[in-house]
């Protein structure tokens, strides 16, 4: 049987695809295994100090400044864009849990670097009520060592980080929240371990409007 | 010169099957370069839905082009679809230069630049190549089989394109393959 010219080197054509497809994914999955770029060497060390940074708020196209030892209580940072699929996923789950009430007494910011624009586009950026600011400069993202998003920063109220990890799930949400509100004497076996099945299971810690954000009165 | 045109068709083929299904995988983000040549601004929506038209058109139309040679008018289709290219790369290099172009979702690291706008040009020369030279009809007869071989491994660089592009979206790495 004799097969035609053009099919002999689209199959050709097709392996040499295919071929491509795979050392791409072969490389990607290199850098992640190979430790080029660990977990840990993402985001800022926990226990140093969180740095305060200009941005410009995406709502309303004011400049404000944050402030790590400027708030009441512990803070969420989330470094994030728009076109990340999976910081889409994180704006959407830190959404539910700001309407559930799980980040009443935190304040949360979201920090992009794409342009403004790109995050009318994104129906999660849209619709979320949380803070979104944009810095002028790379100096916040070296500052906490965001070389990949999403990452997500627990800073208690102290100005002190206290975990920070790439994550997208409520239960990686509600880990570090547990771990911004833990006391840091208690501490000693090192921020950066977090369990967030024990984290999800201690829902008494959690704030919510149940237990008025956490807060003893 | 069969093999030459031959080639230069499936290449095209493969190039909008990976474009299509790169994009598909991060529609969120090529919506942002959609809205970027939008003359009126829609909802977000509406530009998420652009951005899956485009898209799929692109899937369609490569795996079209890959499993059915002889059909002239999906060459004339191709040709057309690599003028918007053209087209499209012109604009942005002038008005969103170094803006990134996400023309293969993630997987690509590429902005609208001039090296875009020559790149473009060359497809557009092979599309037109590809129309216009004519190769001989048994160069390009396929069985029933040979169709389903055809678009079955276009179906499988596809679902490998995705995976890969959604598997960079997700390391955030992206890399050009």
């Amino acid at each position: 049987m004799r097969i035609s010219l053009y099919l002999a080197i689209a199959q050709w054509a097709l392996l040499l695809t295919l071929g491509l497809l795979v050392i791409g994914a072969y490389r990607q999955l290199g850098r992640v295994f190979s430790g080029k770029r660990p977990p840990s060497a993402l985001g800022p060390a926990p226990g140093s100090s969180a740095k305060e940074f200009d941005y410009m708020r995406i709502r309303d196209n004011t400049s404000q400044i944050f402030t790590p030892t400027g708030n009441d209580g512990p803070t969420l940072l989330g470094f994030v864009d728009p076109t990340c699929p999976a910081c889409e996923d994180l704006v959407e789950n830190l959404s539910a849990a700001d309407a559930s009430g799980e980040l009443a007494g935190f304040r949360t910011l979201l920090v992009m670097s794409d342009p403004p624009a790109y995050a009318e586009i994104s129906p999660a950026f849209c619709s979320t009520a949380i803070e979104i600011g944009r810095p002028p400069t790379e100096a916040a993202r070296q500052a906490y060592n965001a070389t990949a998003t999403p990452l997500l920063i627990a800073i208690d109220g102290k100005g002190v980080i206290r975990a920070a990890r790439p994550a997208t799930e409520r239960k990686d949400i509600r880990a570090l929240i547990h771990t911004a509100l833990a006391p840091a004497a208690a501490d000693e076996v090192g921020v950066t371990i977090i369990d967030p099945d024990k984290a999800v299971a201690a829902t008494g810690d959690i704030p919510t409007q149940a237990n008025n954000g956490g807060r003893v009165t | 010169m069969n093999f030459l045109v031959l080639a230069a068709k499936s290449g095209l083929a493969l190039m909008l099957i990976v474009a299509g299904s790169a994009k598909l995988a991060g529609v969120s983000g090529f919506a942002t370069s959609v809205k970027l040549f939008m003359p009126v601004q829609g909802s977000p929506r509406a530009m998420e839905r652009t951005a899956i038209g485009i898209a799929t058109f692109e899937l369609i139309l490569g795996g079209a082009s890959l499993a059915f040679p002889s059909v002239a008018v999906i060459n004339l289709l191709v040709l057309a679809t690599a003028c918007a290219f053209l087209t499209i790369s012109t604009i942005g290099y002038v008005r969103h230069r170094g803006k990134s172009c996400l023309c293969f979702g993630q997987l690509s690291n590429r902005v609208f630049d001039a090296v875009g706008v020559m790149r473009s040009l060359v497809i557009v020369g092979l599309a037109a190549g590809v129309a216009v030279i004519a190769v001989s009809r048994s160069a390009i007869q396929l069985s029933t089989a040979g169709h389903v071989l055809l678009l079955g491994g276009a179906v499988v660089v596809a679902v490998a394109t995705y995976t890969a592009a959604r598997g960079a979206a997700m390391t955030n790495e992206a890399q050009p393959i």
